[in-house]
């Protein structure tokens, strides 16, 4: 339970989370990228190794402890996003939601939630790291900036711009094709199997998840802009653009086809179950 | 056949909006009306012949495991049919209305892509028979309208 409570701070899970919104306003693009994308999947890989594969006894003790922890923060930071005016704040609420998610699926006890957790660390690598590409860099690049206030119709006159704020808003919300989707499935249909109750309240991910991608995405694509300094605004560079299509395009091209990562990360995962 | 030509129309102009839009201008309406009249013939033709339901496949994403298999199917039944034509003639009339609405607009070629592909996704909702294919195109539906709201 102590390794629990260390992993949980790291994941993070609620009482011990707020570090991460704090610790990603104040970093800088890589620093932010790095921690989003993979020091919080090495979380996912402690809790794999040192909970599930060490000491299974422990881990199915206190499952149901972890699943309501991982349920109550999920809940809370996905309704946070909401509240929020800072937008690298709200994708690190994002990541604390998807977080959670897999935290869910790996202690639900199930292949089906195992392997989507997996998949789910995956999709939230790339998509993470390119909103926070999105945020942290091309938006702050131009603006100075990280409160929605003043990116209002940021976008209004670079079309580039646009329709990667909308394939990355989309990646982290799910649509059907990315990996984000099936993985929000499978852990889904896996905790149903095991534990209904959690499986319905886990179904409103799906709504929560749609509201704060798009949330940001309207706000910066819409509306009356504040100044008319946006006319002049610059475009998606091209190093910009291939940065953010080598981060999107593995997304999307897995989550068509599954089936190639079956045989990579999929042999061991039965071996997990307790 | 005939089933897949009255669902040809809405995204093939779809994707001349999108591509070739900013080329062809107004003269990408005159194809939008054809493509949907090619459409709209195959479905009333689709209606006069009483066929039995047949199943596709359109597309699997693989399964991942035996538990998980995700196919999505559509299958032509007498009703969906039926709304299939429904939903096409009445977005032949919109987009003929969206046509003239819409001639001031400097992005009128991509407000008219939009339509289509939110006319498409809408046509494939009325003939899937399948959960999965369900959840997609209600969530193609749901980004659609989004878009279109917000254009």
């Amino acid at each position: 339970m102590l390794i629990a409570l260390g992993i949980a701070n790291k994941v993070p899970t609620v009482p011990l989370h707020i570090w991460l919104p704090k610790a990603h306003v104040q970093a800088n693009v890589s620093t932010s990228i790095i921690l989003a994308a993979i020091i919080l999947k090495l979380s996912t890989y402690a809790s794999l190794i040192l909970l599930i594969n060490l000491m299974p006894n422990a881990a199915a003790y206190f499952s149901s402890t972890l699943l309501t922890i991982g349920l109550i923060s999920y809940i809370h930071s996905s309704l946070a996003t909401l509240s929020q005016i800072d937008s690298k704040v709200l994708a690190a609420y994002s990541s604390v939601a998807h977080m959670c998610l897999i935290t869910i699926g790996i202690h639900s006890n199930n292949y089906l939630a195992l392997v989507g957790a997996i998949l789910l660390a995956l999709a939230h690598a790339s998509s993470s790291a390119a909103l926070f590409t999105l945020f942290g860099q091309v938006l702050y690049d131009r603006l100075h900036n990280r409160l929605f206030y003043y990116m209002r119709n940021v976008a209004a006159f670079a079309p580039g711009l646009k329709i990667m704020l909308l394939v990355t808003m989309l990646a982290n919300s799910g649509l059907p094709g990315t990996i984000n989707w099936l993985s929000e499935l499978s852990i889904l249909t896996g905790t149903a199997a095991t534990n209904l109750f959690v499986a319905i309240i886990l179904s409103t991910t799906i709504f929560t998840s749609a509201l704060y991608s798009f949330w940001p995405y309207s706000f910066s694509t819409a509306g009356i802009a504040i100044t008319n300094k946006f006319n002049y605004i610059l475009d998606l560079t091209k190093l910009e653009t291939s940065l953010l299509l080598y981060l999107l395009v593995p997304n999307f091209i897995f989550g068509i086809n599954a089936w190639m990562l079956e045989p990579i990360i999929l042999k061991d995962v039965v071996s997990l179950l307790y | 056949m005939l089933l897949s030509l009255s669902i040809f129309g809405p995204i093939a102009s779809a994707l001349i909006y999108f591509n070739f839009g900013r080329y062809l201008g107004n003269y990408s309406n005159y194809l939008m009306l054809g493509l949907y009249f090619i459409s709209l013939t195959s479905c009333l033709l689709l209606i006069s012949t009483t066929i039995t339901d047949n199943l596709v496949i359109l597309f699997s994403f693989t399964k991942l495991s035996t538990v998980l298999s995700l196919n999505l199917e559509i299958a032509s039944t007498n009703l969906s049919q039926v709304v299939l034509t429904v939903i096409i003639l009445v977005s032949y009339c919109v987009n003929c209305y969206a046509i003239y609405y819409m001639s001031s607009d400097a992005f009128n070629t991509k407000f008219i892509g939009l339509l289509s592909a939110f006319t498409f996704s809408m046509c494939l909702l009325a003939i899937s028979s399948n959960f999965v294919s369900v959840f997609v195109f209600w969530e193609l539906i749901g980004l659609f309208s989004f878009l279109l709201i917000g254009f």
